[in-house]
C-alpha cells in the first residue's frame, strides 16, 4: 500500500504536473473568490482545456482547481460577506463581522490554518478508507451496479432539500438526455433526429460548461450591478495571530474536520451541510454561544475545516461508484469520463497510482492555496467589484470557446447555449441541476448494466432478490424513496406542522 | 399575470416543459426495436407521471398542497425574475454570441461581441472597451493557438 501512496506522490513531482497543480491552484483562488461561479464552473471552464493533457496531468490540474476554492471561498466571504462558494457562507456568520471590527486579517489567517489542517486530516481519512472501499467494490456486478446509478440518483434527489420530487424530474430528464446517440447493445441511433454530431450523445463537457458557467452568467447579467455589494471590509491586518489561532482551537478543527470527512463521503450531501453542521456543532459546544455570529474565531475555524476535509473523503462515492458528492464532484466526473477515466469499481483497482496522485494533488493544492489565497486576497476581492455587465461577456465568451475547444466542434457552442439557457430556467424556477448532471453522467452506464443482468437472469428480474448486496442496495432504494413519507410522518407527530405555503 | 387553480400560469411552464419533453421522447421512442425503447420508455413514463405530481402540487388546491408538502416542501416560485427587457437581453446577446461564433468565426466573433457588450450593454467608453476587447482576444489566442496549437474555426461565411 504504502508504494502506492509514493507512486502517486512521485508521479505529482514532476515539473509539468507541480506547474499544472501551481496554475489549478491559482485558477480555483480567482474562481472561489468569485461569488456564483465556484469548483463547479471552474471545471467545467478548464475541462476541454485539458483535452490534450495527459490524464494524470489533467487530474493535478483538476487536484489544484478543487484544493484552491474552498480558500477563495472564504476570501470573498471574510471580505465582503459574498460567499464564493454554498460552503463558505457559514464562514460569513463570523468571518464578516471580524472583518467589520477591523480583524480581517485574523479571521482570513484562521480560515488559511483550519483549511490546510482540515485538507490534511481529510487526506489521512481516505488513504485510510481506500483500501477497504477496493474491497467492497469487488463484490459488484451488473445488477449491483444498475442498482447503485438507481441508489446514487436517488440519494442525490432525496438530498435536494426539500426539492426531492423536482430531483428525480431532473434526474429522469438526465437519464433521457443520456439515451441520446448510439446505443452500443441494440446498434440503434436514438433521439438523433438525422443529427450526425448527436451521434455520439450529447457531449458531457459543453452541457456541464452551459447548466453552470453559462447559466450563472445569465443569472448574474440580469440582476446586474456587482457580485459583491460593498467595499468598505477590504483593510487586512494581523494574520500570523489568525494562523495561530487554529493551534489554539485544537479541538474545533478535529470536530469540524472529522464531520467534513464524514459528511463528505455520503453522496450528494455536499459540503454546505458539512460547514453548517460543522459550526452549529462548534457553536453548541461552546462556553460562549451566544458570541456566535458576532465575531467569534472559533465560527470560522470549525466551517473552514469541515470544508476541506469534505473535498478529500468526496472523492470516495464519486470514484469507487461514480455518484458525486456535489456539483463540483458532478463535473469533475465529467472530466474523468473526458480522459477515458471511467469512474465506478475498476477505477479503484486500475488506476490506483492516478487516484493517490489526485488526493496528494489535492492536498498540495489545498496547502499552496491556503498560503497564495493569504497573499492574493486583496486582488482577488476586488474582482467581486467588477460590474456585471462587463464580467458576463468576457466569462460567457470563454466558456463557449471552452466549449469549442473540447473536440473543436462548433456544435458544441450549440449545446452549451441550450444547456446555459436550461440551466438559468432550473435556477428561476427552483429545479436542482446536480441530479440532471448525475443522471447524464450515470445514464448510460445504468442502461447497460440493466441489459447485463437480465441477459444474466433469461430476461427476468428475480435476480435482484437473490444477490445479497443487490438486496441490500434495493431495500436501500425504497427506503430512500419512502423517506419523504417518513419525515413527514415523524415532523406531524411532534409538531402538527402544516403544508408550506410556496415562497416568493 | 392569468392564474390557474390559484396560481400564476408561468409558475407551471417549466413543469409543463418537462411533461411536453417526456411525451416527445415517449412518441420517438414508440418506433424503435423493443429492446432499444424499453428503458428509454420507462424512464419517460416516470417523468411525465412525476411531471403531473408536480403540476398538480403546484396548484392551490388541499390536493396541491397535500403534494407539495409531502414532495416538494421547499420549492421557491418565480419570485424575482428580473426586468423582461434584461432577461431578453441576456438570452439574446447569447444567442448573438452563438450566431456570430457559427457566421463569423471565433476570431471575428468573439472580439465583436465583447466589443460590442462593453460598448452598448456595460456602457463603457469606446477606449476602455476596446482595450478589454484586446486584451481579451490577446490572452485567449495565446491560449488558444499559441499554447494549444488549434486552428480557430473560421465560421460558416469565411469557411476555407
Amino acid at each position: 500500500m504504502l508504494h502506492l501512496w509514493l507512486a502517486g506522490f512521485e508521479s505529482l513531482l514532476q515539473g509539468r504536473e507541480l506547474m499544472y497543480l501551481a496554475l489549478g491552484m491559482l485558477i480555483g483562488l480567482f474562481f472561489g473568490a468569485i461569488p456564483g461561479l465556484g469548483g463547479g464552473a471552474a471545471l467545467a471552464l478548464i475541462a476541454p482545456l485539458t483535452y490534450g493533457l495527459e490524464p494524470f496531468t489533467a487530474l493535478a490540474l483538476a487536484g489544484g482547481v478543487m484544493g484552491a476554492v474552498p480558500m477563495g471561498g472564504s476570501i470573498s466571504a471574510i471580505l465582503l460577506n459574498a460567499p464564493g462558494t454554498a460552503p463558505s457562507a457559514a464562514t460569513c456568520l463570523d468571518g464578516y463581522p471580524l472583518a467589520q471590527q477591523g480583524k480581517a486579517g485574523l479571521a482570513l489567517g484562521a480560515a488559511a490554518s483550519a483549511n490546510a489542517i482540515g485538507g490534511i486530516i481529510g487526506t489521512v481519512s481516505v488513504l485510510a478508507v481506500l483500501p477497504i472501499a477496493k474491497q467492497l467494490v469487488l463484490l459488484f456486478g451488473p445488477p449491483e451496479l444498475f442498482l447503485l446509478a438507481v441508489l446514487g440518483l436517488v440519494i442525490v434527489s432525496t438530498s435536494t432539500r426539500g426539492k426531492f420530487l423536482r430531483g428525480l424530474m431532473t434526474g429522469c430528464l438526465g437519464l433521457l438526455i443520456s439515451f441520446i446517440g448510439y446505443n452500443e447493445i441494440t446498434g440503434v441511433l436514438r433521439f438523433t433526429g438525422g443529427n450526425q454530431y448527436l451521434w455520439d450523445g450529447v457531449h458531457l463537457v459543453p452541457a456541464l460548461i452551459g447548466l453552470f458557467a453559462v447559466a450563472e452568467m445569465i443569472q448574474l447579467s440580469i440582476a446586474g450591478g456587482t457580485i459583491a455589494k460593498g467595499s468598505g471590509a477590504l483593510k487586512i491586518t494581523s494574520m500570523t495571530s489568525g494562523l495561530m489561532a487554529t493551534f489554539d482551537h485544537w479541538p474545533t478543527v478535529l470536530r469540524g474536520s472529522l464531520i467534513g470527512t464524514v459528511i463528505g463521503a455520503i453522496p450528494g450531501v455536499g459540503g454546505t451541510v458539512a460547514s453548517f453542521l460543522s459550526y452549529s456543532l462548534t457553536a453548541r459546544a461552546s462556553k460562549n454561544p451566544e458570541s456566535f455570529g458576532t465575531g467569534n474565531i472559533e465560527g470560522v475555524i470549525a466551517p473552514e475545516a469541515a470544508i476541506n476535509a469534505k473535498d478529500g473523503s468526496c472523492l470516495i462515492p464519486t470514484l469507487a461508484f461514480g455518484i458525486p458528492g456535489g456539483i463540483e464532484m458532478a463535473v469533475f466526473l465529467g472530466l474523468l469520463v473526458l480522459h477515458g477515466l471511467q469512474p465506478g469499481p475498476l477505477m479503484l483497482i486500475d488506476h490506483q497510482v492516478e487516484i493517490y496522485g489526485l488526493i496528494w494533488a489535492l492536498t498540495g493544492a489545498c496547502i499552496l492555496g491556503s498560503s497564495v489565497g493569504l497573499l492574493l486576497a486583496r486582488p482577488l476581492a476586488r474582482l467581486t467589484l467588477i460590474d456585471a455587465q462587463v464580467l458576463v461577456p468576457v466569462v460567457t465568451a470563454v466558456a463557449l470557446l471552452g466549449s469549442w475547444a473540447v473536440d473543436r466542434s462548433i456544435e458544441n457552442v450549440v449545446v452549451t447555449a441550450v444547456f446555459g439557457i436550461l440551466g438559468y430556467l432550473m435556477i428561476r424556477f427552483d429545479y436542482p441541476r446536480l441530479t440532471l448532471v448525475v443522471a447524464m453522467v450515470l445514464g448510460a452506464t445504468a442502461e447497460r448494466n440493466f441489459r447485463q443482468t437480465a441477459m444474466m437472469d433469461d430476461g427476468g428480474l428475480s435476480i435482484y432478490l437473490h444477490r445479497t448486496p443487490s438486496l441490500v442496495l434495493l431495500i436501500g432504494i425504497a427506503v430512500l424513496l419512502m423517506s419523504p413519507l417518513i419525515r413527514r410522518f415523524f415532523s406531524r407527530e411532534r409538531t402538527g406542522a402544516s403544508v408550506p405555503e410556496i415562497a416568493r | 399575470m392569468k392564474s390557474l387553480f390559484g396560481r400564476p400560469v408561468s409558475d407551471y411552464l417549466m413543469s409543463a416543459g418537462f411533461a411536453a419533453a417526456a411525451v416527445a421522447f415517449i412518441a420517438t421512442a414508440s418506433s424503435y426495436s423493443p429492446d432499444a425503447r424499453a428503458f428509454p420508455m420507462a424512464s419517460a413514463f416516470v417523468l411525465l407521471a412525476l411531471s403531473g405530481l408536480d403540476l398538480a402540487g403546484l396548484t392551490n388546491t388541499a390536493a396541491g398542497r397535500a403534494i407539495r408538502g409531502l414532495l416538494n416542501p421547499a420549492i421557491k416560485a418565480d419570485s424575482n425574475p428580473g426586468p423582461v427587457s434584461r432577461q431578453a437581453a441576456a438570452v439574446l446577446s447569447l444567442a448573438g454570441l452563438v450566431a456570430g461564433l457559427v457566421l463569423l468565426g471565433i476570431e471575428i466573433g468573439v472580439p465583436l461581441y465583447l466589443l460590442t457588450s462593453l460598448r452598448f450593454r456595460a456602457r463603457r467608453s469606446w477606449i476602455s472597451s476596446i482595450a478589454v476587447t484586446a486584451g481579451v482576444s490577446a490572452l485567449m489566442w495565446l491560449l488558444f493557438v499559441s499554447a494549444l496549437r488549434l486552428d480557430l474555426y473560421r465560421g460558416v461565411l469565411f469557411a476555407r
